[in-house]
């Protein structure tokens, strides 16, 4: 496992104060995908500054309220694996990242090259960009041959 | 079958076809409620289906209450069928299934052969290519599907793009869009032929907006360059007849062209087993139980229906694996089943048809996109369920659970009660003479599938608007599955689900 020794991401684009006033929104936390209207009465960050129209439960003015002041992703992707069954294992992320980050935090996992065998829910990045999340395997990829190393991570590049 | 091969031929109870989810859930459910005598077939090196290759997150919601990959979505299923012991094959194929039920597997090691008593079909769907892209001629490299590029990236970890057009706009197509993106490839834009997205709208946010790529709407590619290798494409604007618009085409360069046109049920080994196929759904005509037309022949998953969602795949094959257990227990005769139709604004429903004495899920899809609707689902006069919603979109597959309208099955020898409702309601149908007392003579079963057909004459004179019914092909009780928008003046009320 590696702590991921590059500089923090500052992409992330939190809102201090907003300029925009009115948005549209497309709710991603279920397949309904409501529409959800997000107007600012005060100019300001707070919950009760905002008024949410067109979610259909109230995850959906949560996510809106995000969305409108530090919006987050989660990223999958992959690294390739050598001396496994298969040559690479899916990964994710378990916590969502700033939105402008997730370009640069797919750059920094596809620097790893993973050594199998690697277990489905193994972290094999700490605190990936020093963002607060980690990348986990989503699939067990067991070692092709015996006699290859315990479950080590190299980082290729550094 | 000769002497020889009848020696090998073994006994299950039921065969599944297909390691997906929808064949892990009916395998997981079969087990635990008692039936052992199972075996789970695979063509593939691994359990998982095409869940296999989606790493994207987003499974699991419904079920498990967090959003999971496909791979670990799978992987519950899997461990849990290692953890049970329940026995499967991989690397091995069904190859043929009769209408008797006699099912041959190719493996490495050559043909088995078991008789069962019941086979879940649950081999999901390919993706469609034909008419995806209405170009005669050669295709050069670099022109494939969605299906095929996730694949390539999420099986074997091969870029196989650069620059990058999308033709369609289906979730599959939405979903490598990102993918790609992230990989560092460049993906200029999608290009919808329809006036609508076919992908859902969480899709085109976190898959297109997110990452700024456009969505063109009514666009379709009218042209293909390059020899061996893709160098271009030339894309046009299409009217409302979906004709390409002269004078709007534009050239984009680029070295991938990737085809995401939606996912068609594949059904060939069920069409050999004389299983009848809906030309809506291209998938088997099913029942309440989801059983085919060939009794002891159930689907569930994206092989009966397309599904956006693996969490409703499952739980499909878990309600299948529950009617399969009562039919191994029961083996009752198929009794009389009412058609159910897809009316004005539906695509299509499964099941099709239903014996209305148990409660089931009722799924279908919208032929376009509305706003402030009502779904009525009715039997004659009788409303089964009436449901409002804001909007509807053809990419979201509405799931309805619907309640029995017809009294229970009834034990023979016990007195019939009816609800208030159930009996105003055939009380309707059945014309009052003498009834009663034939009624009393026959047996239960009878006597329900004649009420279905003693209706006939009072049926027809009883279509909403008092007019007689002319069309005389259809049945003369029929479940119809409509949806209307609803007028300004109607209001819209707090029912929205
Ligand atoms: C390319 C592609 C990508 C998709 N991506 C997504 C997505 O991102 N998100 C999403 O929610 N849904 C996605 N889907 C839909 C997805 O298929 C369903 O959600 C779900 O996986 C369907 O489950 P299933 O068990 O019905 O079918 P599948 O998962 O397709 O499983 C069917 C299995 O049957 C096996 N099989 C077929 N024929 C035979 C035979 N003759 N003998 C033995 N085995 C056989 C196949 O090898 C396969 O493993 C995708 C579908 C495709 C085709
Ligand atoms: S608001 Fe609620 S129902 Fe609507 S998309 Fe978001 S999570 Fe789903």
């Amino acid at each position: 496992m590696t702590v991921s020794g590059r500089e923090p991401c500052t992409k992330g684009n939190r809102l201090q104060t907003t300029a925009e006033r009115v948005r549209t929104l497309t709710c991603i936390i279920c397949p309904n995908g409501c529409e959800i209207r997000a107007e600012n009465k005060a100019g300001e960050k707070e919950a009760a500054d905002w008024r949410f129209e067109g979610a259909l439960c109230p995850r959906g003015e949560k996510y809106a309220l995000q969305e409108m002041t530090d919006p987050r992703r989660t990223i999958a992707t992959s690294a390739a694996v050598r001396g496994g069954e298969e040559p690479l294992v899916s990964l994710r992320l378990t916590e969502p990242i700033p939105l402008g980050c997730v370009r640069e935090a797919a750059e920094e996992i596809h620097r790893y090259t993973l050594i199998a065998p690697i277990h489905a829910g193994d972290v094999v990045i700490r605190n990936l960009l020093g963002l607060g999340s980690d990348v986990i395997a989503t699939r067990t990829v067991k070692a092709a041959v015996k006699a290859v190393q315990a479950c080590t991570v190299r980082e290729e590049m550094s | 079958m000769n002497e020889k091969n009848m020696q090998n031929v073994r006994n299950v109870d039921v065969l599944i076809v297909g390691g997906g989810p929808a064949g892990l859930a009916a395998a997981l459910r079969l087990w635990e409620k008692g039936i052992r005598n199972i075996l789970l077939v695979e063509r593939e090196k691994r359990l998982g289906g095409i869940l296999r290759q989606c790493i994207h997150d987003g499974f699991g919601l419904a079920r498990f209450g967090e959003s999971l990959s496909g791979p670990e979505y799978a992987g519950r299923f899997t461990e849990k069928l290692e953890e049970y012991g329940i026995p499967f094959l991989t690397d091995a194929a069904v190859y043929q299934i009769t209408p008797e039920k006699i099912v041959t597997v190719v493996t490495k090691k050559g043909l088995l052969t078991f008789q069962t008593k019941a086979v879940i079909l649950a081999m999901g769907c390919r993706e469609r290519t034909q008419g995806a892209l209405a170009i005669p001629g050669e295709r050069p490299a670099g022109v494939f599907t969605a299906g095929t590029a996730q694949a390539y990236m999420n099986l074997y970890n091969r870029m196989p793009a650069r620059e990058v057009v999308i033709l369609g706009s289906g979730d599959i197509g939405l979903i490598m869009a990102r993918r790609l993106t992230l990989e560092g490839a460049h993906v200029h834009a999608v290009f919808e032929i329809q006036p609508y997205p076919s992908g859902l709208a969480r899709n085109l946010q976190q898959c297109l907006r997110d990452y700024g790529i456009p969505l063109y709407l009514s666009h379709t590619v009218t042209e293909i360059h390059g020899s061996s290798r893709l160098e271009g494409v030339t894309v046009s604007e299409v009217d409302e007849h979906l004709r390409p618009v002269p004078g709007t085409e534009q050239y984009i360069a680029c070295d991938t062209l990737i085809l995401s046109a939606g996912l068609i049920p594949e059904n060939e080994l069920s069409l050999e087993a004389g299983v009848i196929l809906d030309p809506r759904t291209k998938g088997a005509v099913v029942d309440e139980h989801l059983q085919t037309s060939v009794p002891g022949i159930y689907a569930a998953g994206n092989v009966l229906h397309v599904h956006d969602l693996a969490d409703y795949v499952s739980e499909e094959a878990e309600l299948l694996a529950d009617a399969v257990v009562s039919g191994l227990q029961e083996n009752d005769a198929q009794e009389e089943k009412i058609p159910i139709r897809a009316g004005e604004g539906i695509h299509h429903t499964v099941p099709q048809k239903t014996g209305g004495r148990e409660p089931f899920l009722l799924s279908f899809r919208v032929t376009r996109p509305m706003q402030d609707v009502e779904i009525v689902v009715r039997l004659a006069d009788q409303v089964l369920l009436r449901k409002r919603r804001k909007r509807v979109v053809p990419a979201e597959m509405l799931r309805f659970p619907i309640q029995p309208f017809l009294n229970a099955v009834q034990k023979s020898g016990e007195a019939e009660v009816e609800s208030p409702s159930e009996y105003r309601n055939r009380a309707a149908q059945e014309s009052p003479s003498g009834y009663r007392n034939r009624a009393a003579q026959e047996s239960p079963s009878r006597h329900r599938n004649r009420a279905a057909q003693e209706s006939i004459p009072e049926n027809r004179n009883r279509t909403e608007d008092g007019m007689c019914e002319e069309n005389s092909d259809r049945p003369a009780q029929e479940i119809v599955v409509e949806i209307r928008k609803i007028m300004p003046d109607e209001g819209f009320g707090k029912e929205v689900e």
